[in-house]
């Protein structure tokens, strides 16, 4: 017989937000394509997931800030229209390469791949930056982006294979 | 790109094999299939790739640690344990004297530079409805801008003090690592010392506290004081500098 354990509701403690940061922040870059951009976009989503008391249900606390990093940058790219155009400056950015998951990799195919998501449409850039940038599982993506499990596995597969393209392109 | 006419569930697939998601009887199933279709080794290769190359990524910055972000946001509890209510305010005492402390002479713009650096007591005031350039906030008639559009300035918190018989208020803006405080001064303009830098930005005068990394200018014929930790000088000129679109009058 199976029991049920009611799942009590944990709050969310800046204590545990910071171990998010650089996950977070690959995101927003990935989205933003803009350091200062991706910069702002982080602190504002601590920000706002600090302004009060946060309980959350399950263990998916980046889950939680992957989702209010893209509903503020939602809410931004609303407002980009009315923004006066400013001269992106170069960027100083060091691109890492994870040698577990990536052993031939190069900072420079990192950061090819990280333009190729900004080509692809919105639907399988939402997908690949929570499951392969954000590191969610496809059941927390398909949280995030509000489908099912087999939808996010469908997208990764498209938008992976768009940006394999890209870096195919540069060899 | 792959020329497999390939269905969902077929990419749902590929995508688990190539994560290993996959387990057991279902992985030595698909992962026959694959060796059996041209190219299909290929297609799981090329899904590994960009996996692997976004498991990599950019550095992020060195930021403020969010234990500072949490302090600025939130206004002090109502109520407190009596032992951590007597250290506050005794530490906010402490605060207030030292700001009080008479420097030899009246209060000067320099004697507000402090109230940049310390703790917001009340929330953030909202964006003005309508009027993107500035905050749904004032104080002696003067309003406070909204840099969140223009700079990436966000308000964050607020308070108010008296300075030597001053009533002030301060507003909290945040951007990044770096946090500044626009201090608004009641009655007449403050004396600023003689032997600092000053320089005029669009008919705005602004003298440059260096030791104290602050703009003090005037509006509205009040004394404000724009002072906190910023990464270069310029940044608070440009801010004090600000007019809004006309909006900010001076």
């Amino acid at each position: 017989m199976q029991t049920w354990a009611r799942v009590r509701p944990h709050r969310l403690e800046p204590s545990g937000l910071e171990q998010h940061r650089g996950r977070l922040f690959r995101a927003a870059y990935a989205l933003t394509q803009s350091k200062e951009d991706a910069e702002d976009l982080v602190q504002e989503t601590f920000e706002l997931v600090l302004r009060r008391p946060r309980f959350l249900r399950r263990n998916d606390a980046l889950a939680y800030l992957l989702q209010v990093l893209r509903n503020r940058w939602a809410a931004q790219v609303q407002l980009a229209s009315r923004r006066r155009s400013r001269p992106a400056p170069p960027e100083d950015l060091e691109w890492v390469v994870d040698e577990r998951a990536d052993p031939d990799g190069s900072p420079l195919e990192v950061k090819l791949a990280y333009e190729a998501i900004a080509e692809l449409s919105e639907p399988l850039r939402d997908t690949i930056v929570a499951v392969d940038v954000a590191g969610l599982s496809y059941r927390e993506a398909a949280r995030v982006l509000r489908t099912r499990t087999g939808t996010i596995m469908s997208r990764l597969f498209r938008a992976r294979e768009q940006v394999a393209a890209a870096l195919e392109g540069h060899d | 790109m792959t020329d497999l006419p390939l269905a969902d569930r077929d990419r749902a697939l590929l995508v688990g094999l190539a994560d290993g998601t996959l387990r057991g009887r279902r992985r030595a199933s698909v992962e026959a299939r694959v060796e059996s279709v041209p190219g299909g080794p290929e297609l799981v290769r090329r899904q590994r790739r960009v996996a692997g190359a976004l498991q990599g990524g950019p550095t992020p910055p060195v930021a403020s640690p969010l234990s500072e972000v949490a302090r600025a946001q939130r206004p002090m509890p109502a109520f407190r344990p009596r032992v951590a209510a007597v250290a506050a305010a005794i530490a906010t005492a402490l605060v207030v004297i030292a700001v009080l402390l008479p420097s030899g002479g009246a209060t000067t713009a320099a004697d507000i530079t402090p109230l940049g650096s310390l703790r917001a007591t009340a929330p953030a005031p909202q964006p003005l409805p309508g009027v993107e350039s500035r905050l749904a906030a004032s104080f002696e008639g003067v309003t406070y801008p909204n840099w969140s559009h223009e700079f990436g300035w966000h308000a964050t918190g607020a308070r108010s003090d008296v300075v030597d018989g001053r009533a002030t208020h301060t507003v909290y803006y945040q951007h990044t690592m770096h946090r500044i405080g626009y201090t608004v001064v009641s009655g007449k303009p403050l004396a600023v010392p003689d032997d600092v830098e000053r320089i005029n930005i669009g008919g705005v005068e602004i003298a440059l506290l260096r030791d104290r990394d602050a703009a003090v200018f005037v509006r509205d014929g009040h004394t404000c004081v724009l002072s906190g930790h910023v990464m270069h000088r310029s940044t608070l000129i440009k801010l004090a500098a600000w007019k809004g679109g006309g909006r900010l009058s001076f």
